[in-house]
């Protein structure tokens, strides 16, 4: 198998490109698509910060080939935001809380966090602390980082409420 | 935590939420690894498997003819290129008198490797796959040669002896403080305490790496790097003074965002100058960001150093001396900043309690391993740690408990300035208020209560304490504060925030201070072409030295306001005030806004030619003398017997920092210096084997704090004010990596019931049960 056009759903949307067959959706997101807000700190699946959502679920994109991420939707921290520009709720709460220091973690977070809150709309600190075992930070020291999943969480239950 | 209520903006102490977090938290952050420029190759580095061998030969020639390979280039070909050795900068001349080995430390080596991770030979390719691939093909033959790893080892008798004009691989052995009065201190001792603690050598492991991009601006003959740094004018300085060799204006040196630091940033590295010199070379920029098991070995660590001493008390267990000698494993050679930790942890030997007298050798030694630099606290932990298990054991001998021996020995306000028996003056502060709060806040008398139900659980619980003072705002800074021609302001910043949220708070301090609106300033910082001279950001110096060069720019501007302002109001400048942004006049309405006076300062008709053009100012900040944060830490943990896991249950850490410009990013640093101080108490050390091995190089191996590690941590402050600097801020973000570890460490040993003392950083569950079963074992013998 050699260079061949590949076609990702990335945040919504089809983009076509050339990958290798070694190539992994990483360098795809980053170097093919210029989606740079994922971060490659380990490129081995043990810190977490490449972390994106394949069809809803959190997947290091750094151990997952591309060709194995075709025909699945793949969401990064760039779509995050509404279509209007809104902040996500865990966007927002992350800059409440101040959950960010360097910010190097902060996508791998935010994605993994979303998928908890999907599986989990009313999660304990200890689930949150859980679902987040597998994404390092070297700066917060993580509490702020629970406390903005924790909040995000009511926000959006407190929104789902009026809505319904 | 306390209870804090975030604002989007707001002046000097207020919860302000932080202007970067937008950028980062939507992925649009720009980190070295994000910047791709037209035509940039990639440099992949071949490193020595070797941690001591003589380099026999290169063999270059298959990767030379690999796909995409543009250049391979060995220690050779550098020493031909004629550019110098990284230096040291960083030995105290007063301390040391000049007497310490200096090392050769080319870019590329030639002759020897000296620790696993050496570079030996770098590739430029056009990818970076392609430069890794011919990084394989590249043979090397080398000549091993005798290793020494370990501090211990290093000292020896028989030990291999690294460099000849190094006897007893000693790099230096200095002293501080009056060994005769130690020497009558001791001979009125009641107790005398001997203890020896031993540090782990740590990774800083940010969770951005290092990474530079060099270019060659051949039309103007200049060099600029891009690198993931934490202090731009120092990478420039040692490049051009050192390196290089040409006026600093021929190298710029930029950062974007950086991802985490902590010491492990601070200067220049060898593969700085790699990018630089093969992308002269090649006339093309060129790229080098390591692998994460390639930053494990390439990158300098921190810590390892033992100390070994003994404490003297009186009766009443109040300390009468201390004598003590530290020695630090620097590794294979002295990178630029290897010389802070050693001497900042000598002089931190004072401690916050009343000693009268002191004296402490202290030496550093050359091994087979990777040179050491300054880590997070740098040498304050170290300190603080043999300072506190010494009063743990010294507690548990005379019959004190832990608390009641720090109570007898620490320094209140009364007793403040007060002249250390070493080095240092601490101006003021109440270190025994500070510990009394803990102490309530922690419930340190009801502990008994909460152990028997941890005991209903299965589980058994301890705690422990840590009392410090520590030295910080180091050097000199200086900020530059400049009006555009629409009126808003510029702070050109010589501090470099990565990660501290600077920009959020400098904008706080002008806001406040020139009455602006927070929008109206912005912060400009990490850019030698933009910026003229700066210190860069560590040891929690950026908000004393940062904001007080910023205070005198804005005093400056004030004044020069006033100036233009009364010209323009036709008044005299005795009659104008300036409150709130506005110069008003005196017994009338006339009022003139500082934006409104900035933008009139460019006009061409109607601003007088002697007032100059423009409105600016720069302030500078000498850190002489320098300030003295505090704290006291307690921590209590639940240790399962079973397993020998460890629960951090409840964390208070009551601090003295002066005064905080941020309470929200304060916390940030207070919980995230905490959890560098929990990774080092529980799971965090750099191993060699006895061949010089490094075994620890992924995130598998060196193990650093998960989210579920992390206590709930109940933090205070209570400050006193410093009145060294004009804010009255004292240092605040390395607190809990210097109260963290003893505290936890002792927790742990309450818990199981060993003696004071005898537990070892870092603390692993298998050591845990070890000591438990000597324990018990113990108890069984005396029925
Ligand atoms: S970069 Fe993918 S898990 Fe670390
Ligand atoms: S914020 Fe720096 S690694 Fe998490």
């Amino acid at each position: 198998m050699s260079k061949r056009i590949g076609t990702f759903n990335v945040n919504g949307k089809n983009a076509d490109t050339i990958v290798e067959p070694q190539m992994l959706l990483v360098d795809v997101l980053r170097e093919k698509l210029d989606l740079t807000g994922t971060k490659r700190a380990c490129a081995a699946g043990n810190c977490g910060a490449c972390t994106v959502l394949a069809d809803g679920d959190p997947i290091c994109s750094c151990i997952t080939l591309a060709v194995a991420a075709e025909g699945r939707e793949i969401e990064t921290v760039e779509g995050l935001r509404a279509a209007d520009g809104t902040l996500h709720p865990l966007q927002q709460a992350f800059i409440d809380h101040c959950a960010a220091q360097c910010g190097y973690c902060t996508a791998g977070m935010l994605m993994t966090a979303k998928a908890l809150l999907e599986a989990n709309p009313r999660p304990t600190r200890e689930d949150v602390k859980r679902a987040l075992s597998g994404n390092s930070c070297r700066c917060t020291g993580y509490v702020k980082i629970i406390d903005a999943v924790m909040d995000a969480a009511q926000q959006i239950n407190a929104a789902k409420e009026v809505a319904a | 935590m306390t209870a804090l209520d975030p604002i989007p903006e707001g002046g000097f102490g207020d919860a302000v939420t932080r202007r970067e977090d937008l950028r980062l938290t939507t992925g649009q952050g720009r980190f070295l690894d994000d910047i791709v420029l037209a035509g940039m190759a990639h440099m992949a580095t071949v490193r020595s498997d070797r941690a001591h061998a003589r380099i026999v030969s290169v063999d270059v020639e298959t990767a030379r003819q690999a796909d995409g390979v543009l250049a391979v280039l060995t220690g050779a070909d550098f020493a031909a290129s004629g550019w110098g050795d990284i230096p040291c900068e960083s030995m105290p001349p007063a301390i040391t008198k000049g007497q310490w080995v200096r090392t050769p430390y080319p870019a590329l080596l030639t002759d020897r490797v000296m620790a696993m991770g050496d570079l030996v030979a770098i590739v430029v390719a056009e990818s970076r796959k392609a430069a890794l691939d011919a990084v394989e093909l590249v043979e090397v033959a080398y000549d091993d040669l005798p290793v020494v790893t370990s501090l211990e080892a290093a000292l020896s008798e028989d030990a291999p002896q690294l460099y000849e004009n190094a006897p007893g691989n000693r790099v230096f052995s200095a002293q501080i403080g009056d060994a005769d009065a130690v020497e009558a201190a001791f001979a009125k001792a009641t107790h005398v305490v001997p203890l020896t603690t031993r540090q782990p050598r740590m990774a800083h492991a940010s969770m951005e790496m290092r990474g530079s991009i060099g270019v060659y601006d051949a039309r103007m003959g200049r060099y600029e790097l891009t690198t993931s740094t934490q202090n731009p004018h120092s990478v420039r300085r040692l490049l051009a003074s050192s390196i290089l060799k040409v006026p600093a204006h021929k190298v710029r040196v930029s950062a974007g965002d950086v991802g985490g630091a902590f010491g492990l940033k601070g200067r220049v590295y060898p593969e700085d100058v790699l990018v630089l010199w093969a992308a002269e070379r090649l006339r093309r920029p060129v790229k080098w960001v390591p692998t994460r098991s390639e930053a494990f070995v390439a990158d300098f660590h921190g810590r390892d150093q033992m100390a070994d001493g003994e404490m003297a008390f009186d009766a009443e267990g109040r300390i009468l001396g201390l004598r003590a000698t530290t020695v630090h494993n620097l590794g294979c050679r002295l990178g630029p900043a290897t010389g802070v930790s050693p001497f900042l942890s000598a002089r931190m030997l004072a401690g916050p309690y009343a000693m009268p007298a002191a004296h402490v050798r202290v030496e550093g030694v050359f091994s087979n391993t990777r040179t050491t630099t300054s880590f997070r606290g740098a040498g304050r932990p170290e300190a603080t740690y043999f300072l506190e298990r010494m009063l743990d054991k010294a507690a548990a001998q005379i019959g004190l408990d832990p608390a009641e021996i720090r109570r007898r020995n620490l320094l209140t306000a009364d007793q403040m300035p007060y002249k250390t028996a070493l080095i240092d003056r601490y101006d003021c502060g109440d270190f025994k208020a500070v510990f009394e709060r803990a102490v309530t806040l922690a419930d340190w008398g009801g502990f008994e209560t909460r152990r028997a139900q941890s005991a209903a659980n299965g589980k058994l619980r301890g705690q422990g304490i840590s009392c410090f003072v520590e030295v910080s705002a180091l050097s000199n800074e200086r900020m530059e504060l400049r009006f555009d021609l629409t009126g808003a302001a510029t702070v050109i910043a010589g501090t470099f925030s990565h990660g501290q949220g600077h920009h959020t708070l400098y904008a706080q301090m002008v806001q406040d201070w020139l009455g602006l609106p927070f929008e109206q300033i912005s912060v400009v910082d990490g850019d030698t072409d933009q910026v003229a001279y700066g210190g860069g950001t560590y040891a929690s110096r950026s908000v004393t030295v940062g904001g007080s060069a910023l205070r005198r720019a804005c005093d400056e501007i004030i004044a020069k306001g006033k100036t233009i302002a009364a010209r323009l109001m036709q008044a005299s400048e005795d009659e104008l005030t300036f409150e709130k942004g506005l110069y008003v006049r005196r017994d009338s309405n006339e009022r003139m806004s500082l934006s409104e006076v900035a933008v009139a300062s460019y006009r061409v008709l109607g601003h007088p030619a002697d007032l100059g053009v423009g409105l600016e100012a720069t302030g500078t900040y000498t850190a002489q003398p320098q300030n003295y944060p505090n704290g006291c830490h307690i921590v209590e943990v639940e240790v399962d017997p079973d397993f020998g896991t460890v629960t951090l249950v409840d964390y208070i850490a009551v601090d003295d920092v002066g005064v905080a410009v941020n309470p929200l990013l304060l916390e940030g640093q207070l919980i995230g210096s905490t959890a560098m101080g929990v990774g080092q108490a529980l799971i965090e050390q750099v191993v060699y084997d006895d061949a010089g091995q490094q075994v620890t190089a992924a995130f598998t191996e060196y193990g650093v704090p998960r989210a579920t590690h992390m206590p709930p941590i109940r933090s205070e402050l209570l400050n006193t004010p410093t009145d060294t600097n004009p804010l009255g801020v004292k240092g605040g973000a390395e607190v809990g990596t210097i109260a963290a570890p003893p505290a936890i460490i002792r927790a742990i040993e309450d818990a199981i019931g060993c003696p004071s003392a005898s537990l070892t950083l870092p603390t692993s569950a298998e050591k845990i049960l070890d000591a438990l079963h000597k324990t018990n074992d113990k108890k069984k013998a005396k029925p």
